[in-house]
């Protein structure tokens, strides 16, 4: 359905497509879901946050989506929004007690959770090791601003290209790239700091 | 040449996929650039192979997020079509009082009154000995008639 809206847009101008039908919209979860909830999960570092955005993402996506106008793919346009519901979440939550006490709370507790069964074929000192530092790396990008947070996390979770990134964040690219040089500098130094 | 070492920067849009001519050309000849290039990204390959691994859920939970997600848009379907059937039955309902209660609605049952009215006054006109609007000239031929008689009755009185 995606290709069939961009093929439309991207012909020869004739017409855009008039918003997505609740019929389309049904598709569109099981399409991006595990996407959406990624990037969230990245931005927020809370389980149970990138769950509820994530949900409110497609809400919000259903709610506009006759207004969907394939100017951008629909997966950048539900980026776009999951993004800004990072953004408005950050806002609103950076002054609460409960905020504050649930990143305390967090914090004494270690950290999110993750899997660390090995993988087989790697020796477990060797897994442990890696892994380790892919969660060091993982922490330190936790700690960036949100915004650096969120074009770090597209640039190299998603590997989106900087083009991409520009019409998801609705930034120039020059902007994105200041934002990944900024993350990308944060992180080295705190890496650098933690190295022997 | 080694003396002018990448900037930050440089070594940030090498990374990144966006290296100017100078870091390309640096990075070619410079082997301590280049480890510190390779380390920088063997260190984002660690942070995304941990993206992908803090996005892993089982299938169960996309499911329940799926079913969640659905749930909210049928009851929000539900809540729309309620208000819309409440908002055409309230608007139905105002017409209609309207409709009754307006005196422009109101011209049939007045030309039937008007008819029986005026069936009444036919009927009333051919009852009387008089037209109603000499009525007032009979009443007073009346009493003259009267008052004559009485004369009369005294001038016979006096006569005898
Ligand atoms: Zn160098």
């Amino acid at each position: 359905m995606e290709k069939a809206i961009t093929r439309m847009a991207e012909g020869i101008g004739l017409e855009r497509p008039r918003g997505l039908s609740a019929e389309d919209f049904e598709r569109l979860v099981p399409e991006h879901q595990r996407r959406i909830h990624r990037v969230l999960m990245s931005v927020t570092r809370d389980t149970d946050l990138a769950e509820t955005l994530t949900q409110e993402c497609f809400i919000r996506a259903y709610r506009c989506r006759e207004r969907y106008r394939g100017e951008a793919s629909v997966e950048t346009w539900l980026l776009r929004i999951a993004v800004n519901l990072a953004i408005d979440h950050r806002k609103s939550a950076r002054h609460t007690f409960w905020e504050r006490m649930r990143v305390w709370r967090r914090g004494q507790e270690g950290g999110v959770s993750a899997r660390d069964e090995a993988d087989p074929g790697t020796s477990v000192e060797e897994t442990l090791v890696t892994r380790e530092s892919a969660r060091e790396v993982w922490e330190a990008a936790g700690g960036l601003p949100t915004r650096q947070r969120i074009v770090f996390s597209l640039r190299f979770g998603e590997e989106m290209s900087l083009e991409e990134i520009a019409e998801t964040a609705q930034m120039e690219v020059g902007t994105v790239k200041a934002h990944l040089y900024r993350a990308i500098g944060a992180l080295r130094k705190r890496l650098g700091e933690r190295r022997p | 040449m080694n003396e002018n070492h990448l900037t930050d920067d440089e070594l940030a849009g090498v990374v990144v996929g966006a290296p100017s001519r100078r870091a390309s050309d640096h990075l070619a000849s410079c082997e301590s650039c280049r480890t510190e290039e390779s380390r920088m990204r063997s260190e984002l390959k660690g942070f995304s192979e941990e993206y992908a691994r803090q996005g892993e859920r089982p299938e169960v939970f996309w499911a329940k997020q799926r079913a969640a997600v659905h749930a909210r848009i049928e009851r929000r379907r539900t809540v729309l079509w309620r208000l819309t059937w409440s908002t055409a039955a309230a608007a139905t309902i105002m017409l209609g009082y309207l409709h009754f209660r307006s005196p422009a609605s109101q011209p049939a049952p007045v030309v039937q009154d008007a008819d029986q009215a005026l069936l009444l006054d036919v009927e009333r006109s051919l009852r009387r000995p008089v037209p109603a609007a000499l009525e007032p000239a009979m009443i007073l031929a009346a009493e003259i008639d009267r008052m004559a008689s009485i004369e009369q009755v005294n001038e016979k009185g006096e006569t005898q």
